[in-house]
C-alpha cells in the first residue's frame, strides 16, 4: 500500500466533490471514510468552500499532507451522484487504486451538455419564470430571446475569465436594458416580470439552502464564505439592474 | 376555487424548474422529473396556504414540504439530497423582492425600500429556517438509528 498515491486519489475525489458542488460535511465524510477503509484511522481533513487540506500518518509515523485549492464551484448533480457511488463502493469492496483511478477518470470524461442545448434551457427559463411571476405571452415570447443574448454574454465573459460579480452586473444590466426598451416600443407589457423571470437564471447562486446546510452541519466557516458569495451575486444583480433602468429611464421618461 | 385557477401556473414552475434541471447538470430523466415535481409541489402548497393570510406562515409551511419532499427523493434515488433541493425551492427564492427592493432604492422611495428590503429578508430567513428544521430532523433520525444499532451490536 503506497500513502502517498491513496492521500492522492482520495484527495482528487473530494476536490471534484467540491468543485460540483457537494456540501463540506459531505466532502469530509468522504474522504475520512475512505482513508479509514484502507486503514488510516487517523486521517484529519479539513474544508471549506476554497481549499481542502488532508493530513495521513504513514507507518513509520511521518505526517503526509495535501493541499487542494478550487477556484469555482457550480452545481453538477450528476458528478456528485457518480462520486458518491464511487466513495460507497470504495468503501465496501477496497478494490485497488488503479481501478479507482480508472473509475475516476470514466467519470471525469463524462461530456457536458452541447452549447446549444444549454443556450436553449436558459432561454426557456427565461421564458418560463417569466410567465410564473405573472407576465404576459407576448413578455415571455421576448424573454425567450432575453435569455439568449443573456446565456451568450456569460459564455464570452466566462471565456476571458471574468470573475462572477462582474459577470452579474454585465448580465443584469443588459437584462434590464433590453427589458425596458422593449417595453418603451410597445413590443412587451410588464419589463419588471420579464427581469425578473430572466435574472433567474442568475439568482442560483445564492444557496441559501446549502448555507443553512453547512452551518448546521458545523462548517460555520464556510456558511459564512457562502453567505459572502451570495451577498455578493445579489448586489451585483442590484447593481447591473439599477444602473441600466435608472439610465435608460433618462431616455424614456413615463415608463 | 383558487387552486383550481392557479393551474396554468403550475405548469410554468414545472416547466421552469425541468430547465434547470439541465443547467444543474441532470442526467438521468427520472431525477429530472422528480427534482421538477419538487419545484411544482413547493408552489402548489404555497397558493394551497393562501387562506392563512400570511405570506411567510405560506413560504414556511411550503419549504418545510419540499425539503421533506427533497430528502425522501434522495433517499428513493440514491442521490445526494442537494439537488432536489435546490430545485425545489427555485420557485420560492424571493428574486421579486429583490427587483423591487432595487426598483424602490433607484426611483428614492426609502419608505418603500426599507419595508420591501426588510420583507424580502424575513422571507429569505423563512426559507432557512423551513431548510433547518427539516434537515435536523433527518440528522436526529439518523444518529438515533445508529445509536440503536450499536445498542443491538453490543447486547448480542
Amino acid at each position: 500500500m503506497n500513502e502517498n498515491q491513496l492521500l492522492e486519489i482520495t484527495t482528487e475525489i473530494g476536490w471534484k466533490l467540491l468543485e460540483s458542488g457537494a456540501e463540506i460535511y459531505r466532502v469530509e465524510e468522504s474522504i475520512s471514510r475512505m482513508l479509514e477503509a484502507y486503514g488510516c484511522p487517523k486521517a484529519e481533513v479539513f474544508s471549506i468552500p476554497s481549499c481542502i487540506i488532508v493530513t495521513i500518518n504513514d507507518e513509520n509515523g511521518n505526517a503526509l499532507t495535501r493541499v487542494r485549492r478550487i477556484r469555482s464551484s457550480a452545481l453538477n448533480f450528476d458528478r456528485i451522484d457518480r462520486l458518491n457511488n464511487l466513495c460507497r463502493y470504495v468503501c465496501s469492496e477496497k478494490p485497488e487504486l488503479k481501478m479507482i483511478r480508472k473509475s475516476l477518470d470514466a467519470i471525469l470524461e463524462k461530456p457536458d451538455y452541447c452549447f446549444w442545448t444549454k443556450m436553449f434551457f436558459t432561454a426557456s427559463i427565461s421564458a418560463s419564470f417569466t410567465l410564473f411571476y405573472g407576465g404576459a405571452f407576448q413578455d415571455s415570447f421576448v424573454s425567450f430571446f432575453i435569455g439568449i443574448l443573456l446565456f451568450l454574454l456569460l459564455f464570452m465573459l466566462g471565456k476571458f475569465r471574468t470573475n462572477s460579480f462582474f459577470q452579474n452586473i454585465f448580465g443584469s444590466a443588459l437584462v434590464a436594458g433590453l427589458s425596458l426598451w422593449t417595453t418603451a416600443m410597445g413590443w412587451t407589457i410588464h419589463y419588471d416580470k420579464m427581469i425578473i423571470g430572466t435574472l433567474m437564471n442568475l439568482v442560483p447562486g445564492i444557496a441559501i439552502t446549502n448555507v443553512m446546510r453547512d452551518i448546521l452541519g458545523g462548517d460555520l466557516l464556510a456558511g459564512i464564505i457562502k453567505l459572502v458569495d451570495s451577498f455578493m451575486v445579489a448586489g451585483g444583480i442590484a447593481l447591473g439592474a439599477g444602473m441600466a433602468i435608472s439610465s435608460l429611464r433618462f431616455f424614456f421618461p413615463g415608463i | 376555487m383558487w387552486m383550481i385557477e392557479e393551474i396554468p401556473v403550475f405548469i410554468y414552475t414545472f416547466l421552469a424548474c425541468f430547465s434547470f434541471c439541465f443547467i444543474f447538470k441532470f442526467h438521468k430523466l427520472s431525477h429530472m422529473i422528480a427534482a421538477a415535481t419538487g419545484g411544482m409541489l413547493s408552489w402548489v402548497f404555497y397558493v394551497a396556504c393562501a387562506p392563512t393570510g400570511n405570506d411567510l406562515t405560506q413560504y414556511l409551511i411550503s419549504t418545510i414540504i419540499v425539503s421533506s419532499y427533497a430528502e425522501i427523493m434522495a433517499r428513493v434515488f440514491k442521490a445526494p439530497v442537494t439537488g432536489f433541493l435546490t430545485i425545489g425551492i427555485l420557485p420560492l427564492v424571493p428574486g421579486g423582492g429583490i427587483y423591487y427592493t432595487m426598483e424602490y432604492c433607484v426611483s428614492g422611495d426609502t419608505d418603500m425600500f426599507i419595508e420591501t428590503g426588510i420583507h424580502t429578508i424575513a422571507i429569505a430567513g423563512a426559507l432557512a429556517v423551513g431548510v433547518l428544521v427539516v434537515s435536523s430532523l433527518v440528522r436526529l433520525v439518523h444518529m438515533m438509528r445508529l445509536n440503536l444499532k450499536q445498542r443491538i451490536k453490543s447486547k448480542t
